[in-house]
């Protein structure tokens, strides 16, 4: 608690220092947003909220258990195995020993090949041994039980047939925190009617002749949910990344990103032109580091100094189920005068006590963040993003930004169901409703990984995010874990390399409001029955503290 | 009681044999990989096993003359009168 008050101090009074040392930086600082107007304020709130800082800190529990070695070991062994017989297999396919039934390209004279590299290796010969753990097809809305459609397999993998069969399973693999992606219940009734007003496509872009009195209800909608001054909608979660940075900064301005961060983070980040330099995973030393060597040194060669300098960062992180250290990313981008990007894709209506992410989570000001994005794809059962932050900000993005100008605009039953969750969140319609989901998906996410930490498993991330990741290590595990999960009854999604480290294979729950006690009970037997089955119980940490409080009864 | 013990010993073969295609990864091969592997797993341990008894016992021996040799010369002159065993002259 004393830290964080220290650390604070120091912040202001580095602030001051840096204003008066570094005057070109401010000025630019000045010039491309809104952070200078809020300066004083903000940091007259910052000392104040510093010691709520410190209840945060208290608050903020995160597991992040080392491999046992001797699983690392055995990882890496069954690894290297798998490569030497893929290579035997390759060698036999090569000479034609064997009938190659990969993607081959016929051998043209003087053309460098196109598929030799490692990625082709590693899917021919590892991941397809496990094909039928991914892409599969379900064939009804992602509910808190859905229908998987069976497949079988007559060699080996290479294709899958359907049976004509379906599987009733429970799902613990969509990201539907909230439980809206229903098919009846609750917006059906909206988006229906929206349907019939205005059909499901718009046929044009927001510049032209796509942008429909919903869209600009739901910009509304959405920064008012939000607390920001206004904000923009895209058609697609990954384009409002990857399509909108590019707009923000250019060549001569620096990128800090956190190594965990998403492709559409990353691609975004690359087409900006910017230079990018990744810190580590959630490490404020090495991100302060990094800042500081960035405004002392500027760019390189040139020594002038950069022209921004915008933070990239997660809310939830969707593999580790860890939670950005807002708070101290804020005093730091405040510290160094950069900007903030903040990417609620899985926090946004999973998280805080209101559903408004992790800035409500943390109970920081929403104008602390220059940049809020975030996705409708998971917590509201749509698709598409926004972007929010100042109004300045919202309008540069109308005029620039590749989303609103060459992408159709949304579709016009996606808005209306995201409106109609977004207002159900927010009490509008049906009080209760919106508080009850985000209670049970709380109360939810708590029991599960309770269970999940008793029963001896390592559980990655923070106590309070709802994606939950399961480790396994083994690639042999995971594919059996995927099996006999769908055999009794579990959706689930497992993840390997290249999702994840090489030894850091994992299957990954995500909880949602929609999944009663009864229903979590199942899951983690049905875990429990597996792990005993595959011997993945590896922790050997005592239980985590936090546990042992007495959880509330359901707020079902 | 002997058709018990023996389902008892098949279930532990069974549980074992499956514990260990899986650390290996061959529970998700194909039959032929698998069988290519177990054979080669057979043939390493089998020739580890032989080359153990085969070899073992006389290169322990080796062992324990070359100790002898190393830490018993001056024993060696005290135990002539009292004809103690080899292993109490060295202790």
């Amino acid at each position: 608690m004393a830290t964080g008050r220290g650390e604070t101090r120091t912040s202001t009074v580095e602030n001051t220092k840096m204003s008066n040392g570094q005057p070109r930086n401010y000025t630019n600082g000045h010039k491309n947003g809104h952070t200078n107007g809020y300066k004083n304020g903000t940091n007259g709130k910052t000392n104040g909220k510093s010691e709520k800082g410190g209840r945060w800190q208290d608050d903020f529990e995160e597991y992040f258990e080392e491999t046992p070695y001797h699983i690392a070991i055995l990882t890496y062994l069954g690894y290297a195995l798998m490569v030497f017989i893929g290579h035997v297999r390759d060698f036999l396919r090569y000479y034609g020993i064997e009938q190659d039934k990969s993607c081959t390209e016929s051998n043209q004279e003087g053309f460098s090949p196109l598929l030799v590299s490692w990625e082709s290796f590693y899917t021919r010969n590892m991941y397809r041994h496990a094909r039928d753990c991914w892409n599969r097809p379900i064939c009804s809305a992602p509910g808190s039980t859905f229908d998987v459609m069976e497949r079988v397999s007559h060699d080996h993998n290479w294709n899958l047939e359907m049976t004509g069969k379906t599987l009733k399973v429970m799902n613990f693999g969509s990201y539907n925190y909230l439980g809206f992606a229903e098919n009846k219940e609750l917006c059906g009734r909206d988006v229906q009617r929206v349907t019939e007003k205005y059909g499901v496509g718009t046929c044009a872009s927001r510049q032209e002749l796509g942008y429909l009195d919903i869209h600009r209800e739901l910009d509304s909608l959405v920064a008012d949910f939000l607390g920001t001054e206004a904000a923009i909608t895209v058609p697609m979660g990954f384009a409002t990344n990857s399509m909108n940075m590019p707009a923000l900064v250019s060549k001569g301005c620096l990128i800090l990103s956190d190594e965990l961060n998403h492709a559409s983070l990353i691609l975004g980040s690359r087409l900006t032109g910017a230079l990018i330099r990744v810190y580590k995973h959630n490490d404020m030393k090495d991100l302060e580091h990094k800042l500081r060597d960035a405004v002392c040194e500027g760019q390189p060669r040139t020594h002038r100094p950069w022209k921004k300098i915008l933070i990239v960062v997660e809310g939830v992180y969707s593999m580790e189920g860890s939670l950005a250290r807002l708070p101290e990313i804020v005093s730091l981008k405040k510290k160094y005068k950069a900007y903030l990007y903040l990417d609620e894709a899985h926090s946004v209506g999973a998280m805080g006590p209101h559903g408004r992410g992790v800035v409500d989570h943390f109970g920081l000001d929403p104008h602390d963040v220059d940049i809020m994005m975030g996705t409708f794809t998971k917590s509201f059962g749509a698709c598409g993003g926004y972007i929010a932050g100042s109004k300045r900000l919202i309008r540069h993005l109308r005029a620039n930004s590749h989303s609103a100008i060459y992408s159709c605009s949304m579709s016009p039953p996606v808005t209306q169901q995201i409106i109609s969750t977004m207002s159900c969140i927010m009490g509008r319609t049906n009080p209760q409703e919106g508080r009850r989901r985000i209670q049970q998906l709380k109360w939810n996410t708590r029991y599960f990984r309770k269970g999940l930490h008793e029963r001896g498993f390592i559980i990655y991330g923070n106590k309070d995010s709802p994606v939950v990741p399961l480790l396994i290590y083994m690639p042999s595990k995971i594919a059996l874990f995927s099996r006999e999960c769908l055999k009794r009854g579990l959706g689930t999604v497992v993840a390997g390399f290249p999702a994840t480290p090489i030894i850091e294979a994992r299957a990954r729950f995500c909880l949602s409001a929609s999944h009663n006690k009864e229903m979590l009970d199942k899951a983690l037997d049905i875990v429990e029955e597996v792990g005993e089955l595959l011997q993945i119980k590896y922790s050997r940490q005592p239980v985590p503290r936090w546990t042992s409080e007495a959880l509330e009864p359901s707020p079902e | 009681m002997l058709q018990r013990l023996w389902r008892h010993l098949a279930d532990t073969l069974r549980h074992a044999y499956f514990h260990y295609s899986v650390i290996l990864c061959i529970a998700i091969l194909e039959p032929a990989e698998r069988y290519v592997i177990n054979s080669v797993v057979i043939v390493v341990v089998s020739l580890l096993v032989y080359a153990t008894v085969v070899y073992m016992p006389g290169h322990v021996t080796m062992l324990c003359q070359c100790f002898v040799h190393l830490t018993g010369i001056r024993s060696h002159g005290d135990s002539v009168g009292q004809r103690g065993t080899t292993s109490a002259t060295i202790s």
